[in-house]
Formats: C-alpha cells, sequence, structure tokens
C-alpha cells in the first residue's frame, strides 16, 4: 500500500476535522493508532485499502455520538462567491473543523475526506460509503453552507 | 435527452472535481473538467475548494501526536517474508508431510522400476532359500540337468528345466513342494557356494492365459539374498545365495559366454 494512503498527519487532520476539537482529535487518533499497533504485533493488520482512515472515521461517529447534537436546521446556501477564497481565508483551522464537525454524517465525512486533498473522488466514495451522487451531492450543499456561513460572518460588500 | 443526462452526469463530477492539479483523476472526470474549465461557476469552485484545503493544511499537528510518524511499519501493513511463511505451523506441516510422500514415492517407483512378472514370487522364495535346511531336501547327488527328467517323470511338471549356465552343477538334493497359492515349487540344492535354483510357474494374464514373459536375466533382493530369475516356456528358473548382484555375475555371464 503507498504510504499516502496511510499518511499520519492526514489522519490527525482528519480526525480534528471530523471532531473539531483538537483533545478529541488526539484520543480517537491515539486510539486507532494503538489498536494497529497490537493488530500489527499479532500480524493481523487488514489487507484492504485506507483502513486506518476507514477505522478513525468510526470511532470520531461514536465519540461524537455523545456529544451534544446540533439541531437539525436546513441551512442557507449562497453560490460560491468570486471573493470567497478572502474570505476563507480570515479563517483559522479550527473555526473550519468545528464547522465541518457540526455537519450531519455522511456529509461530514465527505467534506473531511474531501478537503484533506489527499483522496481522490473514487477512493473517498469506497471510504464513506457513498454514491456518486450523494458525494456530489453533499459537496454542492457543504459549499453552499460554508458560503451562506462565511457571508453572514465576513460579509462583503453587497453580500451582507 | 441523452444529452441532458451526460450533462447531469458532468455536473455530478464537476462537484467531485479534485482540488489539486496532480490529484489523478479518471478518464470521466478529466474529460468533465476540461468542457468546465472555462466556465466562471466551476473557477470560483475550484478557488474556494483550494483556499479551504490551503487552512485543512495549515491544522497543526500536536508533539505528542507527531511522535507516532516514525513509527512508519505500523501503517504499511504486516509484510509477507519466506521466514515468517516458513515459521507457519500449517506450512511447515505441510512440507514435512510432502517431504515424507515424495520420499516414500520415490522408493516405491525405484522398486517398481526393478518389478518384472513373477518377482514377488521369487521374493517369497528367497525366504523359502534363507530358511531351508539341507535336511529337509531329499538327498540327490546328481548334475543339475539331469533333474529335469526327473520333475517331469515323478511328479508330472513340464519345461522345469535347468538351464544350461546350471545344468553342469553337481546337486545336493531337492524337493518339489507347492506354496500358499497351490503352485508347484520345485527346489535344488548345488554344492557349489550353497547355491540354491528355483523352479516355479510363470505368471500369467488373468484374463487371457498367456504366460506373462520377460527377455534375459533379471535381479531380486530380499533380506541379504540375491536372485537371477529367467523366464523360458512358461516356467521361471531362479538361482539364488546369500550375498548380492556380482556373487551371481560369473555364473551368469560364463554362460553368456558359452
Amino acid at each position: 500500500m503507498p504510504d499516502r494512503k496511510q499518511n499520519l498527519p492526514q489522519l490527525y487532520r482528519f480526525c480534528f476535522l471530523m471532531l473539531g476539537d483538537s483533545s478529541k482529535a488526539q484520543e480517537v487518533f491515539h486510539t486507532t493508532l494503538r489498536e494497529a499497533a497490537n493488530r500489527a504485533a499479532q500480524g493481523e493488520l487488514p489487507k484492504e485499502r485506507f483502513w486506518l482512515f476507514h477505522d478513525a472515521r468510526w470511532r470520531c461517529l461514536e465519540a461524537s455520538e455523545t456529544d451534544l447534537q446540533p439541531e437539525a436546521l436546513k441551512l442557507d446556501e449562497h453560490d460560491v462567491a468570486p471573493h470567497a477564497a478572502s474570505q476563507i481565508d480570515q479563517l483559522d483551522p479550527t473555526q473550519l473543523a468545528v464547522w465541518i464537525s457540526g455537519a450531519p454524517d455522511p456529509q461530514r465525512t465527505a467534506l473531511a475526506l474531501f478537503y484533506l486533498d489527499e483522496f481522490d473522488y473514487n477512493e473517498i466514495l469506497d471510504l464513506a460509503e457513498l454514491k456518486l451522487s450523494e458525494l456530489s451531492r453533499y459537496l454542492r450543499q457543504g459549499r453552499g453552507q460554508l458560503q451562506a456561513w462565511l457571508d453572514a460572518k465576513h460579509p462583503q460588500q453587497g453580500t451582507a | 435527452m441523452r444529452r441532458l443526462r451526460l450533462l447531469r452526469r458532468q455536473r455530478t463530477l464537476l462537484n467531485c472535481a479534485p482540488i489539486s492539479q496532480n490529484r489523478s483523476a479518471d478518464r470521466s472526470m478529466r474529460a468533465a473538467v476540461a468542457r468546465a474549465d472555462d466556465s466562471d461557476e466551476f473557477l470560483n469552485q475550484q478557488n474556494f475548494d483550494r483556499a479551504v484545503a490551503e487552512i485543512v493544511r495549515l491544522i497543526p499537528i500536536p508533539p505528542e501526536t507527531a511522535e507516532w510518524f516514525s513509527e512508519k511499519n505500523l501503517a504499511v501493513g504486516s509484510k509477507w517474508t519466506w521466514r515468517k511463511m516458513a515459521r507457519n505451523p500449517a506450512v511447515l506441516a505441510i512440507s514435512v508431510a510432502v517431504v515424507v510422500i515424495a520420499g516414500v514415492s520415490v522408493f516405491q517407483l525405484l522398486t517398481r522400476l526393478n518389478d518384472f512378472p513373477g518377482s514377488a514370487i521369487a521374493r517369497k522364495l528367497l525366504t523359502v532359500a534363507a530358511s531351508t535346511q539341507p535336511v529337509m531336501l531329499d538327498p540327490v547327488s546328481t548334475e543339475a540337468g539331469t533333474l529335469s527328467d526327473l520333475f517331469f517323470m515323478k511328479h508330472g511338471l513340464e519345461h522345469y528345466d535347468i538351464p544350461e549356465e546350471f545344468a553342469d552343477f553337481r546337486t545336493i538334493g531337492c524337493r518339489v513342494f507347492e506354496d500358499e497359492e497351490s503352485r508347484r515349487i520345485a527346489q535344488i540344492w548345488l554344492a557349489e557356494k550353497r547355491l540354491q535354483l528355483f523352479l516355479f510357474p510363470a505368471e500369467r494374464n488373468a484374463k487371457t492365459g498367456a504366460v506373462l514373459g520377460f527377455p534375459g536375466w533379471r535381479y531380486v533382493r530380499q533380506e541379504g539374498w540375491v536372485g537371477a530369475v529367467t523366464e523360458r516356456n512358461g516356467v521361471c528358473f531362479m538361482a539364488a545365495l546369500r550375498g548380492n548382484e556380482k556373487d551371481l555375475e560369473p555364473y551368469l555371464s560364463e554362460a553368456t559366454g558359452k
């Protein structure tokens, strides 16, 4: 398996995006790797691709089950604006992670995996167990919702 | 309608378009991106995605987490090695079994290579030869070749002829007996090096009754004894002694010389 597929810094970032909290992300990351180390010692490492990410995903979902869940609201969606990049530049990583971790799964997993810029879309479909149409819809909605949130948070002239 | 479906499919793909230019993409994705490359909407999407991905890249890695990154072996999966495989008990057990089976097969093959029709009876008679005492035979002092007439006249055994290479040797005794399958066997004891001669019916085809003959002399071995066997007129002749092929060869080569 190429190293890219089990890139550990990216694995930590994935946990962070899924949970929006550094300490929780570290806990899931460490638990995932400890479990992997045990399995490696017994020669039982799975052969499936991206198994570390797959494992970490379910641990993140389990960990966030105990958290307060956001109300299921229909979020506003705006078209992606030409000046969106400058609005995004004003975000810090934690703000972005909190926003992504607040999304319902599987949209949360789709957004986290896509913006890691680590996997191609076929790999994301495999990891997130989604169909192409579902992934496409989650990403389109995610962009629109993030744009609406950015417009509310960092209004530009003519967008507020 | 088809065009509409195609456009919808391209739209679906474009929403998942790779953020980095160097990210691998399949043919349909490359085609969709190439078609949309000039559109403002797609340009905005790409700029948006790159900006978000850039923020993700800035996520700091805590030092205690970074310690894990040096342990590369953990992530690449357990490597398959010949040594590891050889230590597997199942592989070990199968290997030993295969070696034993191969050994037995080779042994049986080598044994079968020396087999000929009548070799099984010949081996049994070597055992008889090893356990025979001279007193068990009727004392007869004559030339071995003359016993053919005795076997025919007294016992009705046709073609129980002594090959000429052994016909001139003096005998000590002889007898005719039946084995467990009621085959009539003639046994002669020679004065020469305690050689024993046997005459017994040749093997026959169970269906046709035809004699299963073989050319020349064949050797059999059993418990330190060796026999040289030949078949003539449906009767096998065996010269046997304690020793090996080299002890019998002079008699046979002498015969060939004659």
